[in-house]
């Protein structure tokens, strides 16, 4: 019999999806088994400043995923609650809010702190500051994902409790116990955001353990050197996507997002303060941002100035976005198609792993790709920063699609194989349009994450060519300035489009489960 | 105990799950009607899981639940067995039934638990994860209730266990002197229970009497 031809397809696929992502570290690590200076071995093992940097940034991270997971949490514990009325329809509008890049929230608060000092008085120190605004920025990603990690807990279960308890008890033993693994899955994913991230601690002088990675390679332009650099912050990021993969499984696997709508939960005072604090404190950095962008960008006219000067970036920002997005999606849904299969676990895990990269080690890697005999022509082109957003975010792509297969019911595909006998019509009838929303997701999350993308685009981008967020980034050392923010509004208005694809796709992907789980696997 | 509905209205969007269903019960309660009448919804309605449209019931002369407003479920002194097991997936069969009684003193707690989970012949599920069925009507025999809600409470068993976990549930009922409002599709079952009949179809009482049969 003739196997289908899907089967082949999505193996080329994900071929291809493994040469993209993992090409340029394979490379990478080709490249520095070659030449491995005694010397280079030293920087496996990090001692002295090294160590205790290491150390620093990774309590500092640590302490921001901590903080950020709780604070999300409280605040998604009341949004979760607001099932009907414009309140259902606002919370998503956080989605839209959670590409915005780090780095945006830290101009938007040294706008606050003053434009003259980048690091206000009032703050105890650098660290905090950076923190806090790593902290905000990432509070959109945990509301969220609080959010799904709420949806999973069964409601028969949670009903269950509310006949026997109060409702702040059942919070305690069921809720939370139920939630606690998509937690711990949140805190993991935002404490490897967050020790990989160095755009917002360098704006506050402060040194990060990627940012040594980054200065390395600058330094001795050796990707031996920087690899093994990194290696050790690899570890520490491995092991924790390692730790926290099964939860992120179930966390996008098990969830049914539209559900009866129960009668709001009473909870005493002391945990209605919490809420609104963390609600409060969600709200404050949203505002932040908005405001003070919108103050420092100046009138209308001056925006349009800063909008005109830096059109070829626009251009060159967008371009490579759309196209990342674009090129990311086919290799992405072979993957995803495969990962229900066998060695779906392997996949699963392979689609992680690159989670745990630092973006400068994906530049790096991408350099030395070209280095081999295999793919000269790229080096120097426009495709470069195209790759590099492709190799660091196809994975997030193939994540959101395989969600979005677990969520649709695969007895509509067996149907549309049983009755239908032109496969290009199954596929153009029934099936795009069934994962249409995940897609759409997909696409969308990796355009505002290319548009964002910074470390590993500084490494990559052609002479002669910018995007958007290195012509930022390079103004943000110079102080905050009407240039900066009017640019800063351009990239979120970039992010918001992108982010309200993802908010409708999110929203039908929820919604079509429907009542009592109809169309759910 | 009484129980008593008045003009009970209750919609999802266009369907009229419960539609104007008024009766009082001093004794149990049997509910039956085709598939999508409402019958789920009426419980839930008075577990206090759902909020009336209109109008009203209420416990002992007692209003618990009015259009916009309902008694939180815990304070209604009510114990369930929902239409799906929904035990607590995070805890073992006897945890399940222990955090089921709520706050009944350690030492009661244990001997009560102990003789159901017995009777019911689910003693050696004990450190099992949640699985059965029986566990779940367990933990709702073993809860200090006035009313026990039961929603098809033995679909899925096989005839032997239905009818050995009948018999508990009537025999607590008996013993603990507990109201039952029981859900079932089995006519067998419902003519062994004493008390009301409630016959559904579409969000109405139907039948003779307006559907309220023999007390
Ligand atoms: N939360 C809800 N959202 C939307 N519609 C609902 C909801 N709950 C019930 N319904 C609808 O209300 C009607 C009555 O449902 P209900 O579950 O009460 O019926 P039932 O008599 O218990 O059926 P069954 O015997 O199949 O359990 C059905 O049409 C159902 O689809
Ligand atoms: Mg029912």
């Amino acid at each position: 019999m003739k196997r289908p031809a899907m089967v082949s397809g999505t193996l080329l696929l994900s071929l291809l999806f493994a040469i993209v992502v993992f090409g340029p570290l394979a490379a990478l690590i080709v490249a520095a088994g070659g030449d491995a200076g005694s010397d280079a071995l030293l920087l496996l093992v990090p001692a002295g400043r090294r160590l205790s940097l290491f150390c620093e940034s990774i309590l500092l991270s640590g302490a921001v995923a901590a903080t950020a997971t709780l604070v999300g949490l409280c605040a998604a514990s009341l949004l979760w609650e607001m099932r009907t009325g414009p309140g259902s329809r606002a919370r998503w509008l956080l989605l839209v809010a959670a590409p915005v890049p780090a780095y945006l929230y830290a101009q938007a608060w040294m706008g606050v702190a003053g434009s003259s000092a980048p690091i206000p008085l009032w703050v105890p120190a650098d660290a905090i500051l950076s923190a806090w605004v790593q902290i905000g920025a990432f509070l959109p990603l945990c509301v969220g994902l609080s959010m799904l990690a709420l949806a999973s807990v069964p409601p028969p279960a949670l009903e269950a409790a509310r006949t026997v308890y109060p409702d702040i008890a059942v919070f305690r033993h069921v809720v939370l116990p139920l939630a606690a693994p998509a937690l711990a899955a949140c805190t993991a994913l935002v404490f490897v955001l967050s020790v990989t991230d160095y755009s917002v601690p360098t704006l506050f002088s402060l040194n990060v353990y990627s940012l040594e990675i980054f200065a390395e390679f600058s330094a001795t332009n050796d990707p031996a050197r920087a690899l093994f650099c990194a290696a050790p912050l690899l570890a520490v990021t491995i092991a924790v996507l390692f730790l926290a993969q099964g939860r992120v499984r179930d966390l996008l696997g098990g969830t049914g997002l539209c559900q009866r709508a129960p009668l709001p939960p009473v909870y005493p005072r002391w945990f209605v303060c919490l809420q609104t604090l963390a609600c409060g404190i969600v709200l404050l950095h949203l505002a932040v941002l908005v405001v003070s962008l919108v103050l420092a960008a100046g009138l209308p006219a001056a925006v349009a100035g800063t909008v005109a000067t830096a059109g070829p970036d626009i251009g060159t920002t967008f371009s490579t976005a759309v196209l990342a997005a674009l090129c990311a999606l086919p290799p992405a849904y072979g993957v995803a198609a495969r990962m229900n299969g066998k060695n779906g676990r392997l996949l699963w895990l392979l689609c992680l792993a690159p989670l745990a990269i630092p973006s400068p080690l994906v530049g790096i890697g991408l350099i030395a790709l070209c280095n081999t005999p295999a793919f000269p022509f790229l080096y120097g082109t426009a495709a470069m920063p195209v790759l590099a957003s492709v190799a660091r975010f196809a994975p997030f792509a193939a994540l959101v699609i395989h969600a979005q297969l677990q969520h649709t019911d695969t007895l509509l595909i067996d149907a549309v194989r049983v009755f239908q006998s032109d496969p290009l019509a199954g596929w153009l009838r029934v099936r795009v349009p069934l994962i249409a929303p995940g897609l759409l997701a997909a696409g969308g999350i990796v355009f505002a994450l290319s548009a964002g993308e910074l470390g590993a685009t500084l490494l990559v981008i052609p002479p002669g060519m910018e995007t958007v967020t290195i012509r930022l980034y390079n103004y943000l050392h110079y102080g905050s300035s009407a240039a900066v923010a009017g640019l800063g509004l351009v990239m979120m208005a970039m992010m918001a489009a992108a982010g309200a694809a993802v908010a409708a796709g999110i929203a039908r992907l929820g919604c079509r489960g429907g009542y009592a789980g109809v169309g759910r696997r | 105990m009484t129980i008593e509905c008045r003009n009970l209205t209750k919609s999802f969007g266009r369907t009229r799950a419960v539609d104007g269903i008024s009766f009082a019960a001093d004794g149990h309660v049997v509910i039956i009607g085709p598939s999508g009448s409402g019958k789920t919804t009426l419980l839930r309605l008075i577990a206090g899981l759902e909020v009336p449209d209109a109008g009203s019931i209420s416990f002992d002369g007692t209003p618990v639940s009015e259009p916009g407003w309902a008694l939180h479920p815990q304070k209604r002194r009510i114990s369930c067995v929902f239409q799906s097991p929904a035990l607590w997936p995070h805890m073992t069969v006897s945890e399940n039934i222990r955090f089921g009684m709520g706050d009944v003193p350690a030492g009661q707690a244990r001997a009560r638990m102990d003789d159901l989970m017995e009777r019911a012949g689910i003693a050696s599920l004990a450190d099992r994860y949640p699985e059965a069925r029986r566990a779940s009507i367990v933990r709702a025999l073993a809860h200090p209730a006035r009313f026990i809600l039961l929603d098809e409470p033995l679909q899925n068993l096989n005839e032997e266990l239905k009818e050995e976990m009948f018999g508990l549930v009537l025999g607590c009922a008996e013993k603990n002197g507990t109201h039952l409002v029981y859900i079932t599709h089995d006519m067998a079952e419902a003519e062994q229970i004493p008390g009301m009949v409630l016959s559904m179809n579409r969000g109405k009482l139907s039948g003779p009497d307006g559907g309220t049969g023999r007390m």
